[in-house]
Formats: C-alpha cells, sequence, structure tokens
C-alpha cells in the first residue's frame, strides 16, 4: 500500500511535461502551416526589389508610373514557357501606352535561364533572383505566377498559372490597368 | 518505483518526451518546398511514367474508371488546374 500511495502521484505528476510536449509539439505544427507567406493583398502596396537583370539592375522603384505586369518564372515551367510568347505581345502591344512586363526569374542556377531566353527570347525586361526573396515577399503559390502593379505602386491584380483560356482576363486587367 | 527514481530513469523519460514530442509534430519541423523550388521534381528524370503519351493513356483510363482525376502530379506547377 506503501508502494502504491508512492507511485501514483509520481505517475500523475509525470503526465503534467508529457502533455506540455504534446502542446508545444501540436501549436508549433498549426503556427507552421499558418506560416506560408500569403499571397500579396490586392490594393496594398507593392513590395519593392532591386535585381540583376540582363543589363544593369532592375528596380521597381524606377517603373514608378507605368503599369508593371510582374511575372515570375523558370525554365523548368512549361506553362512559363508558354507564357512568354504572349508576354512579349503583350508588351509590343500595349507598351506604348505605358505596360512594362518585368519577367523574374527564379532558378537556382542562371545558366538554365540562359538557355532558356536563348531558345525563347523574351522581348521585355528579365530581373534574375535565384535566392527566390522576390517570390517569398509576393508570397507566390504557383509557378508562374504574375502581379498588376498600377502607376501609383499598388497591387491591382494577382494571378496563378498560365493557360490559353487566362489570356483575355489578364489582357482586360492590363487595359482597365491602363486607364487608372 | 526504483525503475524511475535515479538519473537512468530520468533521462529515459526525458527521451521519451522528446520521442513523442518529435512524433506528435510530424514533419511540421520541416520546411515545405515552395513553389519555385520544384526543378528537380520538373526534370524528366522525375517522371513515373516512361512516356508522356503513355502517361495520359493511363490516367485517361484512371479517370473514366474512377471518375476522378488529379493527384498525378506536383501541385503548384502552373495550370491552374488540379
Amino acid at each position: 500500500m506503501d508502494t502504491m500511495m508512492n507511485v501514483l502521484p509520481r505517475r500523475r505528476s509525470s503526465l503534467i511535461p508529457l502533455a506540455l510536449v504534446c502542446a508545444f509539439a501540436l501549436l508549433h505544427g498549426v503556427e507552421h502551416c499558418a506560416q506560408a507567406a500569403p499571397l500579396v493583398v490586392t490594393g496594398s502596396a507593392a513590395p519593392g526589389f532591386e535585381l540583376p537583370g540582363v543589363d544593369g539592375a532592375v528596380k521597381l522603384e524606377n517603373y514608378r508610373g507605368k503599369l508593371v505586369y510582374l511575372d515570375f518564372w523558370a525554365s523548368w515551367c512549361a506553362p512559363c514557357k508558354r507564357s512568354f510568347p504572349w508576354m512579349a505581345a503583350l508588351q509590343k502591344q500595349y507598351g506604348g501606352a505605358g505596360l512594362q512586363v518585368i519577367a523574374v526569374n527564379l532558378d537556382a542556377k542562371r545558366e538554365d535561364a540562359n538557355t532558356f531566353l536563348h531558345s525563347v527570347p523574351a522581348g521585355f525586361t528579365v530581373a534574375f533572383d535565384a535566392a527566390g526573396a522576390t517570390a517569398q515577399q509576393y508570397g507566390i503559390k504557383g509557378m508562374p505566377s504574375s502581379a498588376l502593379i498600377g502607376r501609383d505602386g499598388r497591387v491591382l491584380y494577382t494571378h496563378t498559372g498560365f493557360n490559353d483560356a487566362d489570356k483575355a482576363a489578364l489582357e482586360a486587367q492590363v487595359q482597365a490597368g491602363l486607364k487608372q | 518505483m526504483a525503475r524511475w527514481a535515479g538519473w537512468t530513469g530520468r533521462a529515459a523519460r526525458l527521451a521519451a518526451f522528446v520521442l513523442i514530442g518529435a512524433g506528435a509534430s510530424g514533419c511540421s519541423m520541416m520546411e515545405p518546398v515552395a513553389p519555385w523550388q520544384k526543378g528537380m521534381l520538373a526534370q524528366p528524370a522525375m517522371r513515373f511514367d516512361s512516356s508522356g503519351a503513355e502517361g495520359r493513356f493511363a490516367s485517361h483510363v484512371y479517370e473514366s474508371k474512377e471518375a476522378a482525376s488529379g493527384a498525378g502530379s506536383v501541385g503548384g506547377g502552373g495550370c491552374g488546374c488540379n
């Protein structure tokens, strides 16, 4: 009986740290799920960046007053490849009206991007971000992703993915953005 | 009683807590792979099927038999579909 009295409280007290450990683990998991950077909010100021480009640095601030179609791409992403001729056409058609397409490359290796650009000429501004810091800032959820940044530097529209069906809606957004 | 006493018992208990904690948190301590970090997964060598046509045929049969689609690829691939 004496041993029983000794054992029981000890066992029970050992459950408290166990419960704490489990609670910590659960909270840690929940917190981690919420941690993935959220997609940049429409209407908020677009996060600025300065990245190396094909010829010279590309700084978002320098495009204030223009409508910026910011695209995130990588050489291994097939829809990105399909979006390139479309973005080039967009730049050609609306460049005069104040549109600037900036395509941020997220390849880990610069050579991959160079090979891609050799086979698919851009026809618009390309910047390189091997670390993916800008993608993190904009909280992109897929490849490719794009953000339309208004003349005042605010995010007008965001889009994930690219296929033929998206073209009309994206172009309509560009046209609406140019009018602002 | 004697089993739990002493530093060996405490060490064993601590180890058990750490193990339970690690198990309960699962893989949540790992950083999720960002969409732009999936370059390796996009390599042709990472395909499960030997050819694109064969893969499309297999998934077509699967989708018509099971009335289900998706889950055959990596998310965030860019088509915007499932």
